[in-house]
């Protein structure tokens, strides 16, 4: 059996993205982590290595940048994705989606 | 030349969680069909139906524009912004979940069912301040027309939210024709048939089936019984 896949989620919301990530943790085939602010985020992304990177809400267009900067220099780089909706409606959708298109 | 996309009612995905019985036309929470995740802006349409007494607890949404529309009974709303509210058979309920917002939705009937659309449109901007707004609309006004309900501006008819999309319901008697002229140019039409038959520009519909069409300026409807539509227009790319 493969480890977990892990999934960072980031944003503002501190309600939000613990819904979230407990949302992920439920699947027994991802870890979910979540940051609230950008270098909580930096810090994940070092020390995770997450395959996936879910933006869900309140970073400015400078945060999500710098994050995703950071992310595309990690190797390999992981998939970076907006969540849109805050809860499960289209959260494991779009993981599905994006695992699809990257054929992971 | 217009391209279109059917969705037969009996193709969409189907959700029974006993309480809640949902069928699906675009993929959502465990239904996933690649090849039916959105019409381009409109991401959910969901036709729930709620048992008695039953309902959605308190859950959080974000970054997407949520229109609710009971067809049956009705839904008591409460939300951290403070709302508490009963929509009913021919209101309209919007949110814009921008940064966050948490709500609850119930049947407040211990007796009887309650049916309802859910709609989702991607927003056309990030991170607003969540907003609330539920109107009441004269069903009498859509015989034989077709009625705005919704639209991306607060000083035209119906709810607004942060898309450039227009939604319109109409009622229409066995035999009546009308054509619908689009608002803007890349934006397409969903059609939901919620009662009876129709035909669009050429295309024969039953209860329930979608059909989505667009790179077309305008759309002929016929009701071929009598026959309740609703009409999402919205963009087909960001």
């Amino acid at each position: 059996m493969s480890s977990p896949l892990p999934i960072l989620a980031i944003g503002k919301h501190a309600q939000i993205l613990q819904t979230v990530v407990g949302l992920l943790n439920k699947n027994p085939a991802w870890q979910g982590y979540g940051a609230e602010d950008v270098p909580t985020a930096l810090h994940l992304l070092q020390q995770v290595h997450p395959a996936l990177v879910l933006f869900t809400n309140g970073l400015c267009q400078a945060e999500e940048a710098e994050i995703t900067q950071k992310a595309k220099e990690l190797q390999p780089a992981p998939i970076l994705l907006q969540h849109y909706g805050g809860g499960g409606g289209l959260l494991t959708n779009e993981i599905w989606a994006a695992l699809d298109a990257a054929q992971v | 030349m217009a391209t279109t996309v059917l969705h037969k009612a009996h193709t969409r995905g189907l959700a029974d969680h006993g309480w809640l019985k949902s069928q699906l036309s675009f993929s959502f929470a465990n239904y996933y069909n690649p090849d039916r995740v959105q019409f381009g802006m409109l991401r959910v349409l969901n036709d729930d139906c709620v048992a008695p007494g039953m309902g959605f607890g308190t859950h959080p949404h974000d970054n997407m524009e949520i229109v609710s529309i009971p067809l049956d009974g009705n839904l008591e709303h409460k939300d951290n912004m403070g709302n508490t509210a009963i929509i009913r058979q021919g209101d309209v309920q919007v949110m814009s979940a921008g940064t966050g917002i948490y709500h609850s939705e119930y049947n407040g009937s211990k007796e009887s069912e309650v049916k309802f659309l859910q709609i989702w449109v991607f927003p056309n901007k990030k991170n607003v301040a969540p907003r609330y707004d539920q109107q009441a609309m004269n069903i009498a006004e859509r015989r034989n027309t077709l009625h705005q309900i919704l639209s991306p501006s607060a000083d035209d008819a119906g709810v607004w939210i942060y898309q450039d999309a227009w939604f319109n319901m109409g009622n229409f008697d066995a035999g009546q024709k009308i054509t619908y002229a689009l608002h803007k140019p890349g934006n397409g039409v969903y059609v939901f048939v919620l009662k009876g038959t129709a035909t669009i520009s050429g295309q024969a519909l039953a209860e329930r089936d979608g059909f989505g069409i667009w790179d077309t300026q305008n759309l002929d409807i016929a009701a071929d019984s009598d026959t309740e539509l609703l009409l999402m227009e919205v963009p087909m790319s960001a």
